[in-house]
């Protein structure tokens, strides 16, 4: 077996979604309903509207010569000629239409692939080590249980429900090079006592809150990969806080329910599992084609001999060979993605990975195999004529395609290689094999940017009223099965920046590179410091009007903005442009000899971020001003009155009156007076939709409080009960529709049912 | 609408439920007033169930005290209440059974002075004296309040009842006129009484009250029923509204009056 089996539900399902899809299309049903259908199958809106893509889980990255000639082919018809690899080593085609979804997904099933799970709160595709099976340091192949458990959560209804999504991997040894450590789930293979297992780390993660897993077990034997996992994913689902998705994934329950707790509930679950039997996993080892591996010695002839020793490994296996393909920013041309299948089809189904460092890796090959293949590699992008320090670059999609995207690391990371790709012969960058560095566009650590040796997400900083991109910088990650720790912050620079402040950062570490085991170290013995004074000299930009150049972001038409960025759990960068606004003011109102002029600037400005107005000058923040803060009630009309004519004393209250709007503020960038009216409005306009909470509510109480809610309510109006699955669920729609009420649509919604009433 | 607390709901869920009571005939039930008559055999499982049922305000009348001879059915007093005012011992039960019920106690006897004073603030009134004397006065001051009300009565094994619509059902008197004369009362050495009979009357009664109150089903009008507890027969004996009737017919009562009272010391 080399890849993982779509089970009959996910067929099902599809057909479901076809018919969906054909609605959607014929415009009966509404955008909202179908996003609902379409991001559990992987398929993403872009930030440009209408234009698609499409994700493909990969269990441990693994496809074959033949799925990856026919991704080619997709690539080629349906997606900008592209396939994307993902940082949790899946496949992504972009750019796709809406009307050919379909034809995509049924392409993929045909080929053993699907996008089920591939987003949405889901458990998401199943990762391994890069190197599994061949890594000399693994304590055996993981890759075998990442498809099994692919296939098994496949299986289970509940896989596609959760409170939040739900990530797993697996990790050949103490090197972690699965990141289990980083994972909802991570397993770490080892060996007690004889028999294969696994230590099991739980509930750490990137992104708001990031966190290092937390040990849950110092070993699990193998059969019980599945034991665990289900009922992890059992208690998490049970008990995920499903009202607030910026404090969902299991990190945050963990924390709120503490470890013990936590424990006792998997507990519990695991005696529940285990009474309903089929819990073991079945292991199937993946079979290998593999040629004649005792041919003569092999010599690397000159000319390859670079690339062979930045790329290519001895596996574990005496004679066998894997390489590192560097993708550049995980994009392969179906043209170049042909070729390798088709040079690679005579070797064999397990020779591919597609890795989270974005990348592709070859693997169980003779050296006469590999070496063969370096002509078309070659070609596959031009970070394989280059140090490894190219290739590793990983960057999120950032605010290109992304609708929370602040800025874009893509091509910050293009920038970053032409300056350093102009030193390569002045510079020893292979002195600095493995050095990675991870970009993430917002705070959300798509790009990884807290396992980098140097790491960066974006922000936004301000410059005599302009916004411009900028970056966080991080330093000095480490990964290990015996403790991870992420990058520490080291500073900001300004993105214009970015390549100078890179080159520098590494010519001081090419300094001491021989004297430090690694990066961190380095970092820890005072390169924090050194990193940071770096910075400083490159987060200061020139004026607008002397050059508007660093205003841009790297690929950008238009000056920085955050318009079009969709409301996201990355407002964070909002948040670091209105603090800025906020300390400036309360200076301004410490001052003894008060700027009111300044004062009203400021208070006018502070919160237009959270509104998408980007207005520069004077004028233009007071107009936008009026426009989103008085004119919409949210603030009385008195204060409208002082942004005319000269700022006078009054501005103070201006002031304060903003502050406390401030303070009002939720994450979604809502203020309480702004809920309140909207909640006015929704009830005068709409007399609507009439909803009551019943999850949790046994029989009969669900059934009376129903007609408690539905007493209140004219005729013909809506009401709309959660009910709990099982008997809630079997009796109180039909005792509704008993009492002559009209039950239009019941709809699954979690564990338990949406219910529309009409009252008669 | 009133909103019923959760407590409320889940008290009252049972009714609730019922497609014919729902929440609205239960806010029905607690916008209701009833006055139960008598705290006696046919009082107690009246004020009992109605308190449970959760009617908004209940007045109860008696005013006698609780007797050891009236605990073998008169169950909402108990032995700890000998000697206790009827109704101060059945307000307790009330509250205790469901304290949203309001309850209201005259402890008195009821007579032509005050009795259509009373009467005037329900909306149904409960029959269950002991007398002939008394029923009539009750059916008097009903027709002329125009509350509708349940008679009720019962002696040894047997029982009857029958719901009065004042003006539009037939009334007590279009039945049996006035009173017995006194030597056609029974004895009392003959007056006992099987004390779950009275527990099946006074569940009537109730069940009659909330029918009304809620607007349901079929009350008694116009019919008495009759049940014979040795053979367990029940009989419905349907009746008219006399056109000449005494109280409620063209000429009518205008005034109220007493009807001698024959009290048999038994005291059903």
């Amino acid at each position: 077996m080399s890849h993982y089996i779509i089970p009959q539900l996910v067929y099902d399902d599809l057909e479901v979604f076809k018919k969906n899809h054909a609605d959607f299309l014929a415009g009966t049903l509404d955008e909202l309903t179908f996003k609902t259908m379409r991001v559990p199958f992987g398929v993403y809106e872009q930030r440009e509207a209408n234009t698609f893509m499409v994700r493909i889980k990969l269990a441990g990255g693994i496809l074959t010569p033949t799925q990856l000639l026919t991704l080619a082919d997709l690539a080629e018809k349906y997606a900008h000629e592209a396939i994307h690899i993902t940082t949790r080593g899946g496949a992504q085609l972009h750019y796709v239409k809406i009307e050919d979804i379909i034809d995509i997904i049924t392409t993929l099933h045909s080929i053993g692939l699907s996008g089920r799970g591939g987003g949405g709160n889901t458990v998401r595709n199943i990762t391994a080590d890069p190197l599994a099976g061949t890594a000399p340091d693994e304590v055996f192949d993981v890759s075998p249980y990442a498809l099994a458990l692919t296939t098994k959560m496949l299986e289970q209804k509940d896989s596609f429900a959760l409170p939040r999504k739900f990530k797993i991997t697996f990790s050949g040894s103490e090197a972690d090079r699965g990141y289990a450590t980083i994972h909802d789930v991570g397993f770490i293979a080892k060996i007690e006592n004889g028999v294969k297992g696994f230590k099991l780390f739980v509930a750490g993660g990137m992104g708001a809150k990031s966190r290092v897993g937390s040990k849950f077990l110092d070993f699990v034997p193998d059969t019980e990969v599945f034991l665990y996992a289900q009922a992890i994913k059992q208690v998490f689902d049970q008990n995920g806080n499903r009202k607030n998705k910026h404090a969902a994934r299991l990190r945050f329950l963990i924390e709120e329910l503490g470890m013990d707790e936590f424990r006792r509930l998997v507990n519990v679950e695991i005696e529940a599992i285990k009474a309903k039997g089929d819990w073991e996993l079945p292991i199937v080892e993946i079979e290998r084609t593999i040629g004649n591996t005792e041919s003569e010695p092999f010599n690397v002839p000159a000319s390859i001999s670079k690339w062979w020793n930045r790329y290519v490994y001895a596996q574990k296996q005496a004679g066998l060979y894997g390489c590192k393909v560097p993708v550049h920013l995980g994009d392969i041309h179906f043209n170049h993605a042909r070729a390798l299948a088709n040079a690679l089809l005579p070797f064999g189904e397990d020779v591919l990975r597609f890795t989270g460092d974005q990348n592709l890796y070859i693997r169980n090959l003779t050296a006469p195999q590999m070496a063969s293949l370096h002509d078309i590699l070659q070609h596959f992008s031009k970070d394989v004529v280059r140090p490894t320090l190219f290739g590793d670059m990983v960057a999120c999609t950032g605010a290109a395609t992304c609708q929370l995207g602040i800025a874009r690391p893509r091509g910050a990371v293009d920038a970053i290689q032409k300056r350093l790709s102009k030193l390569l012969d002045e510079r020893d960058y292979d002195a600095l094999q493995g050095f990675k560095i991870h970009l993430s566009g917002c705070p959300n650590s798509c790009g990884k940017h807290l396992i980098g040796d140097l790491g960066f997400f974006g922000k936004v900083q301000r410059n005599e009223g302009y916004s411009y991109p900028a970056y966080n910088v991080v330093a000095g990650t480490r990964t290990s099965g015996e403790g991870t720790v992420f990058a520490q912050k080291a500073g900001d620079v300004a993105a214009f920046h970015l390549p100078a402040f890179v080159e520098e950062v590494l010519d001081t570490w090419l300094k001491h590179v021989k004297k430090y085991e690694s990066f961190a170290d380095w970092i820890d013995d005072g390169g924090l410091k050194i990193v940071e004074e770096i910075s400083k000299k490159y987060v200061e930009i020139p004026s607008f009007n002397d050059d508007k150049n660093p205003y841009f972001d790297y690929n950008a038409v238009e000056l920085f903005s955050l318009k079009g960025r969709g409301v996201g759990e990355c407002s964070a960068g909002m948040y670091d442009l209105i603090e800025a606004d906020k300390k400036a003011l309360k200076e301004a109102l410490e001052k003894e000899e008060k700027d009111f002029e300044l004062i009203r600037l400021l208070s006018a400005r502070m919160l237009l971020v959270t509104r998408g107005e980007d207005a520069r000058d004077k004028a233009g923040v007071l107009k936008a001003f009026k426009t989103h803060f008085i004119d919409t009630t949210l603030l009385n009309a008195y204060f409208g009155t002082m942004l005319e004519g000269d700022a006078d004393e009054k501005s103070i209250e201006l002031a304060e009156e903003v502050m406390k709007l401030y303070a009002s503020m939720d994450h979604t960038l809502k203020f309480a007076k702004e809920k309140e009216l909207a909640a006015a409005a929704e009830v005068k306009e709409e007399k609507a939709v009439h909803f009551k909470d019943l999850s949790g509510v046994a029989c009969p109480m669900n059934f009376v409080k129903t007609k408690m809610e539905l007493s209140k309510i004219g005729s013909g109006e809506v009401l709309e009960i959660l009910l709990d699955d099982g008997a809630p669920i079997d009796n109180v729609p039909k005792s509704v529709a008993g009492e002559g009420h009209k039950v239009e649509a019941t709809t699954k919604e979690g564990n338990g049912w949406r219910v529309r009433i009409v009252k008669k | 609408m009133r909103d019923f607390s959760d407590e409320e709901l889940e008290r009252y869920s049972r009714h609730i439920i019922l497609q014919d009571v729902g929440i609205e005939g239960q806010e029905k039930i607690a916008n209701s007033k009833v006055l139960v008559i008598g705290a006696g055999g046919l009082g107690s499982p009246v004020a009992l169930y109605l308190a449970a049922a959760g009617v908004g305000e209940i007045g109860i009348v008696d005013g006698d005290v609780v007797d050891l001879s009236n605990l073998q059915r008169q169950v909402i007093h108990t032995t700890v209440d000998v000697n206790v005012p009827k109704v101060l011992s059945a307000k307790a039960k009330m509250e205790a059974i469901n304290p949203n019920v309001k309850v209201t106690v005259y402890q008195k006897f009821l007579d032509a002075s005050n009795i259509l004073d009373i009467v005037k603030g329900y909306d149904f009134v409960i029959d269950g004296t002991d007398n002939f004397s008394s029923k009539f006065l009750i059916n008097d001051a009903c027709v002329l309040a125009n509350v509708p009300y349940s008679h009720g009565g019962i002696l040894r094994f047997g029982g009857q009842t029958m719901t009065i619509k004042p003006n539009e059902s037939a009334c007590y008197a279009c039945v049996f006129d006035s009173p017995p004369p006194a030597n056609a009362i029974p004895t009392c050495s003959s007056a006992g009484i099987l004390g779950a009979v009275a527990g099946m009357l006074g569940t009537i009664q109730a069940a009659e009250a909330l029918k009304y109150i809620v607007g349901v089903g079929e009350p008694l009008y116009n019919r008495l029923l009759t049940f014979d507890a040795k053979s367990m027969n029940f009989r419905n004996v349907n009746f008219k509204k006399n056109p000449k009737c005494r109280v409620c017919g063209g000429e009518g009562i205008k005034e109220i009056r007493d009807y001698e009272a024959v009290v048999c010391e038994a005291k059903l």
